[in-house]
């Protein structure tokens, strides 16, 4: 069995056997979920050992599952998935182990629900059949309603149903144009298949196009989530457990975007460029509105949840403005986003579990009696908000310089929303942490325990490495990204992406 | 003109069904000295039913007998989806007889009666074998209905479906005469067009009748408080069953149209009156499901999401610019046999009788999904696959389904079909809310019994097999639930 398959099988295959066990003791199935997540992730690290970064499948495997309809169980990785496969192994374990005390009725079900979030997510990540795709899009949905649904906050039920119907409408759609892509591809062919790669071959009239890319695109906007299809997310973030939300925005928002970059932009080229100024105005919308409310909202939660959709905004505009530098700044900030957002959910989850309110007006001062708490949080603040030296300035800075070159304009209004992030997010620590302590609850909060830093220390560390060190990543990247832009009809010298990383390097030095 | 032989392959062909017509009888004359063993010998029964079936759905050559018997692998393979149906049946309905008091033999017999009935039906092509069928298999039905005496609404419901079957039956009658007066046959696979007027006149009050009884809009009208006032193993019968055996007789009747023409291919081609089948299948889906989403009784969302699933099947009965998806149908039909009865045995188990009415409400399953583990993860199962989720049987079904209409051009009806979809997902998920995600202090009792407890495993085994692995071709040894249905669709033309 290739890594790829132990990566999705591992998680399943122990979801399976913590269901057939009655009566399991609570910590036990606690430790065996985060025993396996563990596992999991250095089986992933693995993959960087060989990873050529050729901008070709690699690790590819193929298996058939339903062959007279032409579907196949065929996996691969490039430089596009491999971090995303790698975030979601990294924060899998950490956002489970934040949820030790917290999730503390029906351990077993959340563990088994869990672990097949992650063979949903993985399985995304790494699939090259699109049907296989669709299956662990499917897979992934099941979940984390349950997640929200059952474990979730007062409102749980409403946000888990919104969460679903919202997603569903989607897929279906997508199901739909798949369905419909397939037949017009076995026609060309003369073979139904499912495959990627076949699929990639043909070449589709315009109108066509243009209808399966947004019905592709619906199901992966609403993901993103794209300006105006995000209304779901607020309520679902904010619904879910700490958990929930922190594999929500760091890993599911992902498979959105990662949506279009793998599949709805290479399948539908010319659809795509046709669309790139909408979408690239939406993402603007996007980015400037989402910060907007962010401004004005009292739900420390909710504030982190409407800045995913402003920085999920910055990924779009990226990838739409077809260009090496955005691309690659993009992807980069997909991984990037995963860490910030997942770090401060799971940071708002620990004053969370000690004062069972996420109102800013509730705090203030808590500097003073949770410094380490307080560290933390900044730090992972200042990685959200692109301060150079961390993983979200290399993301956004790039993105920036990408859009810069297709549209100045567009560089400007989304350099905007760098500003409001700041706004943002700074006002909100400062309520939060600095100033008197007016409430009297807050003066003997206690501060992080060694769990809560065993959680977040391993993000904040990786929001600075990639910060500080983005160049392997980068470069990993960037073959891959070449291919893709082919594949849009674009030809760009891989050089113009290697000045720009050093640009990024030399930026990040000063920053430091 | 010389009468028919009969020959030992036809006997064989028709064994299945003899057995269980006898085993009917004989079990129904068991209640003279009130045997509680009506259950024991329907399994036997049945079981011995199945055994003689199932080199025959394996393989076989098609055999006709003088028009009235038509024994090839689609009749078998629909008689197999039966007779499992059937025993689900069976499984379900005895503890909860045997729970309100009321196991007699009568139950089976008029059970297997049905049955029967349904197993003639779907292996016919001629219009006066199929009325005697529908009345076999309509007729115990009615009685069933009302099979609990205590329950007003079970009278109800029984007078109610006795009363409007009786009118789509002499409305059936009456198209077979005027079929037979503009072709001179009442044989399907024998007729050619005749009298145009007359044919398509004919042809439509034929498809009326079975439009009844699958309860496809604007014919539905019946089913919610039928399915609601009958027994709860009487309604997973009569939504699953009868389904599949009418769906079986329209899929012989498209498909034979769609080859040789006749009435049938007029109404099919749809120059007269634009085409009837589409907006069938679009009304029958969006009516089901729009009337489910607001239904707080299982029975009533069960029995309108019963409508929503004949209008999906309907998809693959219009020809659109290809020939009649009998692979899609069927499979889906198996699909739909195993996630239905599953959900309807949750319910058995979950239900419990207030002065004889059956109280059914979702609101009494809250917080049962963690204190009933399997029990909960089954119902997830089954409404997973009804909502068409993957990865179910369910899933797959729709997904053939679509996938072929969409080469047969009907692009808008497959959108259609999936915003309805999209729409189910909220109500079949309802239940699985309440399972897990309410809680109450007033825990609802759960039946126990052994039988319910092996028929919701068939089922969620069945929907799970259907939905990881319905190909598993490569494997030898394991039979394929789509190898079986490819091989009965090329049965027909």
């Amino acid at each position: 069995m290739g890594i790829l398959s132990q990566l999705i099988f591992l998680p399943a295959i122990t979801a399976l056997v913590l269901l057939l066990i009655p009566r399991l003791p609570e910590k036990l199935s606690r430790l065996i979920t985060f025993a396996v997540t563990v596992v999991v992730f250095f089986i992933s690290v693995q993959l960087l050992g060989d990873f050529a970064g050729t901008g070709a499948f690699e690790y590819e495997e193929r298996a058939s599952w339903l062959p007279s309809l032409g579907i196949s169980y065929h996996l691969g990785i490039d430089g596009i998935s491999l971090f995303l496969v790698l975030m979601t192994t990294f924060l899998s374990p950490l956002a489970y182990l934040s949820a030790w005390k917290s999730i503390n009725k029906r351990v077993k079900e959340f563990s088994i629900l869990y672990l097949l979030l992650q063979t949903g997510m993985i399985g995304a990540f790494v699939s090259l059949d699109l049907f296989l795709f669709y299956f662990f899009w499917e897979l992934m949905l099941v979940p984390m309603v349950f997640i929200i649904g059952v474990w979730g906050g007062a409102r749980r039920i409403y946000a888990a149903m919104k969460f679903v119907l919202y997603t569903i409408v989607g897929s279906l759609l997508m199901l739909v144009a798949l369905l419909f892509l397939v037949r017009y591809a076995a026609g060309v062919n003369g073979y139904v298949s499912f495959d990627f790669e076949d699929l990639l071959r043909v070449s589709i009239p315009a109108r066509g196009q243009m209808l399966l890319f947004l019905a592709f695109g619906l199901a992966f906007a609403v993901k993103v989530p794209l300006f105006p299809f995000h209304t779901w997310l607020p309520d679902a973030h904010v619904e879910a457990p700490t958990a929930g939300s922190a594999i929500l925005a760091g890993v599911l928002l992902k498979l959105g975007t990662y949506g279009f970059i793998r599949f709805a932009m290479p399948l539908f080229p010319d659809a795509a460029h046709a669309m790139a100024p909408v979408i690239a105005i939406l993402a603007l919308i996007g980015i400037v509105y989402a910060a907007l409310v962010a401004m004005v909202q009292q739900d420390i939660k909710k504030l982190v949840a409407y800045s995913s959709v402003s920085h999920l905004g910055y990924v779009m505009l990226g990838l739409f403005v077809f260009n090496m530098t955005g691309t690659v700044g993009g992807i980069f900030g997909m991984v990037s986003h995963g860490l910030t957002s997942a770090g401060l959910f799971l940071l708002v989850g620990v004053i969370y579990e000690r004062r069972h309110t996420r109102e800013i007006s509730e705090y203030g001062g808590i500097a003073r009696t949770m410094p380490v708490f307080a560290t933390m949080f900044f730090l992972v603040t200042l990685g959200s908000i692109a301060l150079p030296g961390t993983s979200g300035f290399v993301g956004e800075f790039l993105v920036l310089v990408g859009a810069f070159r297709f549209s100045p304009l567009y560089a400007t209004i989304a350099a905007t929303g760098v500003v409001f992030g700041a706004v943002y997010m700074l006002w909100m620590v400062r309520r939060v942490f600095f100033g008197p302590v007016t409430k009297e609850a807050n003066r003997k909060i206690p501060d992080m325990n060694l769990r809560e830093l065993a959680v977040i220390i391993p993000i904040v560390i990786g929001i600075i490495v990639m910060g500080v060190k983005p160049a392997p990543i980068l470069d990993r990247m960037e073959s891959a990204v070449s291919v893709h832009l082919e594949r849009m009809g674009i030809t760009e010298i891989v050089e113009a992406g290697g000045a720009d990383h050093s640009t990024v390097e030399h930026a990040s030095t000063e920053g430091d | 003109m010389k009468p028919p032989v009969i020959t030992p392959e036809i006997v064989q062909a028709i064994l299945p069904f003899v057995i269980l017509a006898l085993g009917a009888t004989a079990i129904t004359m068991t209640g003279i000295w009130k045997s509680k063993r009506g259950a024991l010998l329907s399994l036997i029964v049945l079981l011995i039913s199945a055994w003689k079936l199932g080199p025959l759905v394996e393989g076989g050559p098609t055999i006709t007998w003088a028009g009235a018997i038509v024994a090839d692998r689609l009749s078998m393979l629909l008689s197999a989806v039966l007779v499992c149906s059937g025993l689900l049946t069976v499984l379900i309905a005895r503890p909860v007889l045997r729970r309100e008091n009321n196991d007699r033999p009568e139950f089976y017999g008029l059970l297997l009666f049905s049955l029967s009935g349904m197993l003639l039906i779907v292996s016919t092509t001629n219009l006066l074998v199929i009325f005697l069928a529908l009345e076999l298999l309509s007729l115990p039905l009615y009685i069933l209905c009302g099979y609990n005496r205590e329950d007003a609404r079970g009278g109800e419901a029984a007078l109610k479906y006795f009363l409007l079957g009786s009118f789509s039956s002499a409305i059936f009658l009456y198209g077979t005469a005027l079929l037979f007066g503009a072709t001179g046959t009442i044989d399907l696979a024998a007729m050619v067009e005749g009298d145009r007027l007359l044919s398509i006149t004919g042809a439509l009050l034929v498809l009326s009748g079975f439009l009844f009884k699958v309860g496809a809009v604007p014919f539905h009208m019946w089913a919610p408080d039928v399915y609601d006032g009958a027994p709860t193993p009487v309604t997973s019968f009569m939504a699953t069953s009868v389904k599949v055996a009418c769906f079986g007789v329209l899929l012989r009747l498209f498909a034979l149209a769609g080859e040789a023409g006749g009435p049938f291919a007029l109404l099919m081609r749809g120059e007269n009156m634009g085409n009837v089948l589409w907006w069938i299948a679009v009304l029958t889906m969006t009516v089901g499901n729009i009337s489910a989403l607001t239904q707080s009784n299982i029975k009533r969302m069960l029995a309108f999401s019963s409508i929503a699933h004949a209008g999906y099947i309907f998809l693959g009965l219009i020809p659109g610019s290809g020939s009649v998806d009998v692979r899609g149908v069927l499979y889906y039909l198996i699909a739909y046999v195993f996630m239905t009865t599953g959900a309807f045995a949750v319910v058995a188990a979950l239900s419990s009788r207030d002065r004889g009415r059956e109280v059914t409400g979702v609101e009494r399953y809250a917080g049962l999904g963690f204190r009933r583990p399997y029990l909960g993860l089954a119902m997830t199962v089954f409404m997973i696959s009804l909502a068409g989720i993957p990865p179910t049987a369910g899933f797959f079904g729709k997904y053939l389904l679509f996938s072929s209409a969409l080469d047969r051009g009907l692009t808008p009806l497959v959108v259609i079909a999936v915003l309805n979809s999209a729409l189910s997902v909220y109500y079949y998920l309802r239940p699985v809310v309440v399972f897990y995600m309410r809680d109450t202090d007033r825990p609802v009792q759960v039946d126990d019994s052994i039988t319910l407890k092996l028929a919701v495993f068939i089922g969620v085994v069945c929907v799970l097999w259907g939905g990881f692995a319905p190909d598993l071709g490569s494997l030898p040894g394991v039979p394929t639930i789509l190898g079986w249905v490819e091989a009965s669709a090329a049965a027909l033309p």
